[in-house]
């Protein structure tokens, strides 16, 4: 399976980017084989209108079945849903990081798109809730 | 008629400038203004349907689309994404170039035509101010096309003289409006937004080496900052319009300055006399 993932750099070790389209690269991992990686620059990085539909076309062109993004804007949602794409939630941390939490299980479904108009990338909804629980049981006996 | 800054005057001095010269010329006015024309509000002419502004967008035919993805690749908007099995048009991004449709190898794209605005005319035929205004449908985003199509009439009609109200900014549709003239007003004001914006919009001109002047209206508000940049730059300044209460009544009122008074006729016989001086 491969994902792709929006990436300020080209290695796992780099920071997860916090745009989608107009992040510097796109990395694609194959999960059956992670030290199959693919980088390309993202060329919609500098477009003047549609970055998100021409990021999104990229990915499918390099036909990855999932994504992993930090929020994503209603075109290219649509693109990626109508190409059947499974989109998730990233977490801040490294690509690696990311890869991992994704196969683990912990990322989950992006169920939309931001609500706001195309290329406008505005408000800094994150939610990063963090666990916080500490242990209180008290030893009974 | 072009400013950088809105709200500097321009439809004021285009209106009553195309009045003053009526009176003996044959003029033609245009409000290409169309997201918001406001020409007609001091002129208050009977306006009637000219003729609708369309521009075409794609229509894929899926059935014979072999979705090789090349009008995706091509398009320089990104209005267009090429999946597996079908092609999705972004219809808000289309700027209707129609490359699209030229390029498809399967002959796949048609072109359907969508309405973008209206162009009004004056009904008035005999008097010697023809006008004309462009209007953008609300929620369109493109005005530039609306603009094209005005500034063809106003090339293809023969008037003696043509005066283009602009709308502000140095985007897209400012270029589009100012190309082809022989002589554009930068009309300003003395504030710190007033000189920024001015300095963009002659920096545009100077680009597209169109011979300008300047107006400076409110010219006794604000600073000397206008009447610096004319005397370090040696630019033409063609008129300065002190702030005065009856211009603020008129235009309040809806009421143009030159018809309602006489007291502004030698104003723009002024403005008109440092034109003609300043294009020869």
């Amino acid at each position: 399976m491969k994902i792709g993932i929006p990436s300020n750099g080209n290695d796992l070790s780099q920071a997860f980017a916090t745009v989608f389209g107009r992040c510097s690269h796109f990395v694609i991992v194959d999960s059956t084989d992670q030290k199959n990686i693919t980088t390309y620059p993202n060329e919609a990085r500098n477009a003047a209108g549609g970055a998100g539909i021409q990021a999104a076309q990229s990915l499918i062109n390099q036909q990855v079945d999932v994504v992993i993004a930090p929020r994503m804007g209603p075109n290219a949602w649509n693109v990626l849903q109508g190409a059947g794409v499974k989109i998730f939630i990233g977490i801040n941390g490294t690509l690696q990081e990311n890869i991992e939490a994704y196969l683990a299980g912990k990322l989950v479904e992006m169920t939309g798109a931001a609500s706001f108009g195309p290329g406008m990338g505005r408000g800094q909804g994150r939610g990063m809730g963090r666990g916080g629980g500490r242990g209180m049981g008290r030893g009974q006996g | 008629m072009a400013s950088g800054k809105g709200g500097t005057g321009k439809t004021t001095i285009a209106v009553n400038l195309a009045l003053y010269l009526a009176k003996s010329h044959k003029v033609a006015l245009f409000d290409l203004d169309v997201e918001e024309p406001n020409d007609n509000h001091f002129l208050h002419f009977e306006l009637t349907n000219f003729k609708d502004v369309n521009i075409s967008r794609p229509l894929i035919n899926e059935s014979i689309c072999t979705h090789c993805g090349l009008c995706a690749e091509l398009c320089e908007f990104n209005a267009l994404a090429v999946l597996s099995t079908q092609v999705m048009v972004f219809e808000e991004l289309c700027h209707g170039c129609g490359l699209c449709s030229i390029a498809c190898p399967e002959k796949a794209i048609k072109e359907k035509s969508h309405r973008l605005g209206i162009i009004q005319k004056s009904k008035n035929q005999n008097n010697n101010l023809l006008f004309y205004e462009g209007k953008l449908r609300v929620g369109e985003a493109l005005a530039t096309p609306i603009i094209h199509e005005l500034k063809k009439i106003a090339f293809e009609e023969n008037h003696e003289y043509i005066i283009l109200d602009l709308p502000p900014g140095s985007a897209c549709p400012v270029i589009e409006a100012l190309s082809d003239t022989n002589f554009a007003i930068l009309v300003t004001e003395p504030t710190p937004a007033g000189e920024h914006d001015l300095l963009i919009a002659i920096d545009l001109v100077k680009q597209l080496e169109i011979p300008f002047g300047i107006i400076n209206n409110r010219s006794d508000v604000g600073d000397d900052c206008i009447d610096r940049l004319v005397k370090k730059e040696d630019y033409e300044l063609l008129l300065n319009i002190p702030h005065e209460n009856e211009i603020l009544w008129l235009y309040s009122n809806g009421l143009p300055l030159i018809g309602t008074t006489t007291k502004f006729d030698p104003m723009f016989s002024n403005l008109w006399i440092r034109i003609e001086e300043v294009v020869k």
